[in-house]
């Protein structure tokens, strides 16, 4: 129970940090609400189709993907400057603290991408709907697998400048391989068979989909909804053991 | 204007900023992933511009000059955070040598990251010719002058607060790449994002680059207004930068 309630108290107060940074959310509002208004609009005005509709669900993902991505960067500041290390000191176990995080990236990418699914719907109103309501879990647990995404960045990079290069490849990497911001089909005219699979599978591509059904009146299949909870469980249980691992070597050496 | 002072301190930062090769060489995987997957990609959807993906990837390149002139900006606020502009302005150089020093750390920095990306597009469109060259490396200079002068100008609010300075940087950049051409032409937008986008140097800068390298200049703006605001540009942030850093850069530690 003890562990439970300071599992949360750290989720809180990992949580508050990233809407304290201001200049972050400023960026990243201002970058989701132009590509909305301003990118999706002109793009509109140069395809067959109405792009608009098809990428504002798109810049959800992204802002979601983005906000749950930032618990890398709280985790690594915070191992470079001591928090994490007086975390391990709270009566609070590894894996508590390796789920707290993940569960901070949850909260904040579901919190985040909320806010701006409210403006998409005033945006595009055929988005609201009960399949868009449904899949407000499943950008939690989307948001919490991407969270892991940063664990496995935090790893890898093994801290310093890498930590930046990283996670911008692995954000470009993610997005630019996912359908968050073109439709399969054009997808599959450009890139061979087998990256093609990768971007159906990638969990952004699920989601982005997922909510785009709405656009089309048609419903969310079960079999959508449990792949997108089978690969976003799979990247939760990996960045849980990518975080476990980190935090085990920090308790012991006392850095990474 | 003691040449040698600049030359010698010059060498010590481009040293510096070469060390790690990481961000290099990804700097131009981001490039070669952008055109080669985002690039392609969205080429096959547009269809009011012949060759997108040749407009896109001069685009990338003006975004890349940006982005690289930015953070020669940053660069600057951050050694002031880290107490290594004290230590700068403490070595016996002008106030305006270190400016000048600081533009040509950031050109040079900026030309080798932003040469392969270059080589690479004119290749590709079989545009390439020692003038389309040398014209297309002019034109990124000035990019990269006007916008490192605007960054290093805007640096003043970081001596304040290096929250505000980071969340205005970061706002105007995204605001200033979206209402350009930089992704599309000025005939595909509305009035208003129009009227936005001609009051934008980064307009002129993207379509002078598409004029420099060949590409079809029918939906870009005028040659001359655009080498006109360039400069403009460029000399109007050289002597903003030189005011601010004389006037305003002594003692500072940006909080």
């Amino acid at each position: 129970m003890n562990q439970a309630s300071n599992l949360l108290r750290v989720t809180r107060v990992d949580l508050s940090y990233f809407f304290r940074t201001k200049w972050l959310i400023l960026t990243l509002i201002t970058l989701n609400l132009s590509d909305m208004l301003v990118v999706g609009l002109i793009y509109s005005n140069m395809m067959t189709f109405n792009y608009f509709i098809f990428f504002v669900p798109g810049v959800v993902i992204a802002g979601m993907f983005a906000a749950a991505l930032d618990v890398g960067r709280r985790v690594h500041l915070g191992l470079s400057e001591g928090v994490s290390q007086y975390y391990l000191s709270l009566p609070l176990s590894v894996n508590a603290l390796a789920m707290a995080h993940i569960l901070s990236a949850g909260l904040g990418g579901l919190l985040f991408s909320g806010t701006l699914l409210l403006v998409a719907l005033i945006l595009v109103p055929k988005l609201i709907s009960l399949s868009t309501l449904l899949m407000l879990p499943f950008m939690f647990l989307v948001s919490m697998g991407l969270g892991g995404i940063a664990a496995v960045i935090n790893l890898f990079s093994g801290g310093g400048d890498r930590f930046w290069a990283f996670a911008e490849g692995i954000q470009m990497a993610f997005l630019g391989l996912s359908t968050v911001f073109y439709p399969p089909s054009a997808v599959e005219e450009v890139l061979p068979g087998y990256i093609y699979t990768l971007v159906i599978y990638n969990p952004l591509s699920q989601i982005a989909d997922a909510l785009r059904t709405s656009l089309a009146m048609q419903p969310i299949t079960v079999l959508s909804l449990t792949l997108i909870a089978i690969t976003s469980s799979g990247l939760l249980a990996l960045g849980f053991l990518c975080y476990r691992h980190v935090f085990s070597k920090v308790s012991v050496q006392g850095k990474v | 204007m003691n040449y040698l002072r600049i030359s010698t301190l010059l060498k010590f930062d481009l040293r510096e900023s070469f060390n790690s090769a990481l961000w290099i060489g990804y700097s131009w995987i981001y490039f070669a992933f952008q055109l080669f997957v985002y690039g392609s990609i969205i080429s096959r959807l547009i269809v009011t511009v012949n060759n997108y993906f040749y407009f896109y990837g001069t685009g990338l390149i003006v975004l890349s000059t940006f982005n690289i002139a930015s953070w020669s900006g940053r660069r600057f606020v951050e050694s002031a955070h880290e107490g290594r502009l004290r230590y700068m302005l403490s070595l016996p150089i002008g106030r305006g040598e270190f400016f000048v020093e600081q533009l040509l750390h950031g050109v040079t920095v900026n030309l080798v990251r932003t040469l392969p990306p270059v080589a690479i597009v004119l290749y590709l469109s079989k545009l390439f010719s020692v003038s389309s060259f040398l014209s297309t490396l002019l034109v990124l200079t000035l990019v990269a002058i006007g916008v490192m002068g605007l960054m290093i100008s805007l640096s003043v609010i970081a001596f304040k607060s290096f929250d505000i300075y980071s969340a205005i940087v970061a706002a105007l950049s995204a605001l200033l790449i979206r209402f350009s051409t930089i992704n599309y032409p000025i005939s595909s937008m509305n009035s208003i994002y129009a009227g936005a986008s001609l009051s934008n140097p980064l307009t002129y800068g993207a379509d002078l680059l598409r004029r420099a390298i060949g590409l079809d200049s029918s939906l870009l703006v005028n040659q001359d207004a655009a080498l006109s605001m360039l400069l403009a540009l460029s000399v109007g942030t050289l002597f903003l930068g030189i005011f601010f850093i004389s006037r305003f850069v002594e003692g500072v530690k940006s909080s």
